[in-house]
């Protein structure tokens, strides 16, 4: 009774949200958790497995790339939606998108990407068959306080899986990987081998640089991202990869072919998206993809046709205009995005939007481990808007720009509207959005009739 | 004019944005045309404190932490030159972890105690919460003026100052020191404590301008610093300051 009033209540919720316009993503997923807490346990025995994305970076990414993986091998599948990845968007996507099965369809899997914070309580409640840790970077402190305690958290929500589990972890980063150590589930390591790409040292951005037992420093000697890369030191050893990148070749203005082998297997693949960490999403994604039994190259395929997806680097028309838009939430993905920009040595107009509100974390200190300076030398103008936009002007001032000629937009809206003005028709503006900015920005384009409504 | 500054372990305890107060020094000094250099000192590296004007000390996690109270207090003998150092006039600002190695101890736990360089007659104990937040202070030090300061707080030490030194500042908004008797971090002589990030000195220049003239006269007898037009970290400070408030 209870279980079928849980469900009953998300969907109506859901239809009057859609009625209204809105995104339904948590709403409906709270109130059927209110009155039947066992709502996810329940309906997660209608699918197939569940596979659980978590990590600081790339969850979104490498969930669209899992899922693709296993649409394109006839799987059904159903996700929860970006960046609604609480309990309660896992609740609401179980409640509205798992129904009665017909007669010879299959079950579907579930690909849920899950905050740091909640994946114990995931893991609990789903039972995954497969776990990706994409990496742990320092990203909203504020709210989980420091980066061993998420790393503690992830550790409890693996101990409590169930044996037969697959654990995918990224071997690059010594936090994640060390999280394998001792885990009675079958745990594989995904990493890059080959080092044609690397930094030759750390940037300002880098975090848990040090063995997380002993302290001592760790020696890198090649870094991708952040400080992921070949580490040593202390007692800590990168382990072996199973699953490795052994050859990464950039294609101008087009991602990178990529060749991964995969134990004695090795496929070659292209990836479509900018940025070397999209290099660790597809590695994750094919990973995850294997162990729910996809084979690798309908895999690479999948991930080869994925666009970029939710607003991590998607483009828009507008009026004869280009809008790009790149997530920013943490330095490392902010230099990551400023970087793949810069791939491009034309002159851009930007548009960077910093709020702080709850999602996007209060705490605005990481602009300033943010090497904006990149973004002056390919600048034609940069513009800036949120409720944090007084703090990324002094910000770009202290880069070295001229604080006269730094717009500072009141509102997303009004920023928009002048940045789109002062674009060229034919020419790009480049938003840099936190989240919650990136949502304003959105509904400002659908309202335009630009961007289809996300839950649509 | 020529500013020394030494960064204290920015590997290690480089959290939370602390690189923004390093720039911030760096541009208001350049922008006056005073010469800057920044030594990055880590640890089980020598440091020979009398050459600095000002140290500078950031934030960092617990491990981290560790490795750099037993670094300062280690066979080198950085703490007691440091300390003896800003005895002797140099500046020195210290933020959230930092702050908390420059008292006398830090207790994180029952088991373990950090001792600390002493800088600071203070000590800081474990809470039984984290104090996350924004923070508006009004400032306590002279020479400051009676324009706030803002940032952003993340502890769960409690801090308490004792007689040899006076607050920094009287929190109007967020928990300060320890939550309980409204101050906020510390001075003693030129070094100031803080738990404030955010980061700190970009937002509150008339703090990063005390420090810079407190280690300029280390080695200068008249230094008058240039005024700037600091209209956009006035508007962002009061803004802040009002927003929070």
């Amino acid at each position: 009774m209870r279980a079928a009033a849980a469900i009953g209540a998300a969907r109506t919720l859901a239809g009057i949200s859609r009625l209204q316009g809105g995104g339904a993503t948590s709403l409906p997923g709270l109130a059927g958790l209110k009155i039947d807490p066992a709502l996810i346990r329940r309906r997660s025995h209608r699918l197939a497995g569940s596979i659980v994305v978590t990590g600081t970076n790339g969850k979104t990414t490498t969930s669209e790339f899992i899922g693709n993986a296993l649409e394109l091998t006839g799987r059904p599948v159903i996700r929860n939606q970006a960046g609604s990845n609480l309990l309660r968007g896992i609740a609401s996507t179980l409640a509205l998108r798992v129904g009665r099965r017909r007669r010879g369809e299959r079950k579907p899997w579930g690909v849920f990407e899950v905050d740091e914070a909640t994946m114990p309580a995931a893991c609990r409640e789903l039972r995954p068959k497969v776990v990706v840790v994409t990496n742990l970077f320092r990203d909203q402190l504020d709210r989980y306080g420091e980066l061993k305690r998420t790393a503690e958290l992830l550790r409890t929500g693996l101990r409590s899986l169930p044996k037969s589990s697959i654990v995918l972890l990224n071997a690059d980063d010594p936090l994640v990987a060390a999280l394998g150590k001792g885990l009675p589930q079958t745990v594989r390591y995904f990493g890059i081998e080959d080092t044609s790409r690397s930094k030759p040292r750390l940037p300002h951005a880098a975090d848990s640089v040090s063995d997380p037992k002993t302290g001592e420093l760790l020696t890198y000697d090649a870094v991708f991202v952040g400080h992921l890369g070949h580490y040593r030191g202390g007692a800590l050893r990168r382990p072996n990869p199973h699953i490795r990148l052994t050859d990464l070749s950039p294609v101008r203005g087009r991602g990178y072919e990529l060749t991964v082998a995969l134990g004695r297997r090795t496929v070659t693949m292209s990836l479509r998206i900018p940025g070397l960490y999209n290099a660790y999403n597809a590695l994750a994604a094919l990973a995850a993809a294997e162990a729910a039994g996809v084979p690798p190259a309908k895999a690479g395929q999948a991930i080869a046709e994925t666009a970029a997806v939710f607003g991590r680097q998607e483009a828009v028309e507008v009026e004869g205009r280009r809008v790009v838009i790149g997530l920013i939430k943490n330095p490392t993905g902010a230099n990551e995005i400023i970087n793949t920009f810069a791939e491009d040595r034309a002159k851009k107009r930007f548009l960077v939007l910093i709020n702080d509100n709850f999602a996007d974390g209060l705490d605005v200190s990481w602009l300033w481990d943010t090497d904006f300076e990149q973004l002056l030398p390919q600048a034609e103008t940069i513009a800036v808007g949120g409720t944090r936009a007084a703090d990324m002007a002094l910000r770009l001032k202290y880069a070295g720009l001229d604080p006269e000629e730094i717009p500072i937009h009141d509102s997303i809206e009004s920023a928009l509207k002048a940045e789109l003005a002062r674009t060229g028709p034919g020419d790009t503006l480049y938003v840099l959005p936190t989240y919650t900015a990136m949502l304003t920005l959105r509904r400002e384009l659908t309202r335009a009739g630009h961007v289809k409504h996300y839950l649509s | 004019m020529h500013l020394r500054i030494a960064h204290l372990y920015p590997r290690r305890m480089n959290i939370y944005g602390d690189r923004g107060n390093i720039l911030t020094l760096v541009r208001r000094s350049r922008w006056r045309e005073i010469a800057v250099s920044v030594d990055e000192i880590e640890c089980g590296q020598r440091l020979d404190a009398t050459r600095y004007d000002l140290f500078f000390f950031g934030g960092g996690q617990d491990q981290e932490q560790d490795a750099v109270a037993a670094d300062l207090t280690g066979r080198l003998g950085k703490g007691v030159a440091i300390k003896e150092a800003i005895d002797r006039g140099a500046a020195a600002l210290a933020v959230c972890g930092g702050y908390q190695l420059f008292g006398r101890y830090y207790q994180p736990d029952a088991n373990k105690r950090l001792e600390g360089i002493g800088v600071f007659d203070a000590y800081t104990e474990a809470g039984p919460e984290r104090f996350i937040g924004n923070v508006v202070a009004t400032p306590l030090l002279t020479g400051l003026g009676k324009q706030p300061l803002v940032g952003f707080e993340n502890h769960s030490g409690l801090t308490f100052l004792g007689e040899a030194v006076k607050p920094l500042a009287r929190v109007t908004r967020g928990h300060g020191n320890n939550g309980r008797d409204r101050t906020e971090g510390c001075v003693a002589g030129g070094a100031v404590g803080t738990y404030f990030h955010g980061s700190l000195l970009p937002k509150n220049p008339h703090l990063a301008d005390w420090l810079i003239e407190r280690a300029l006269r280390r080695r200068h007898k008249r230094v008058r610093l240039a005024a700037l037009d600091d209209t956009l970290e006035e508007t962002t400070n009061r803004e802040l300051a009002r927003r929070f408030a």
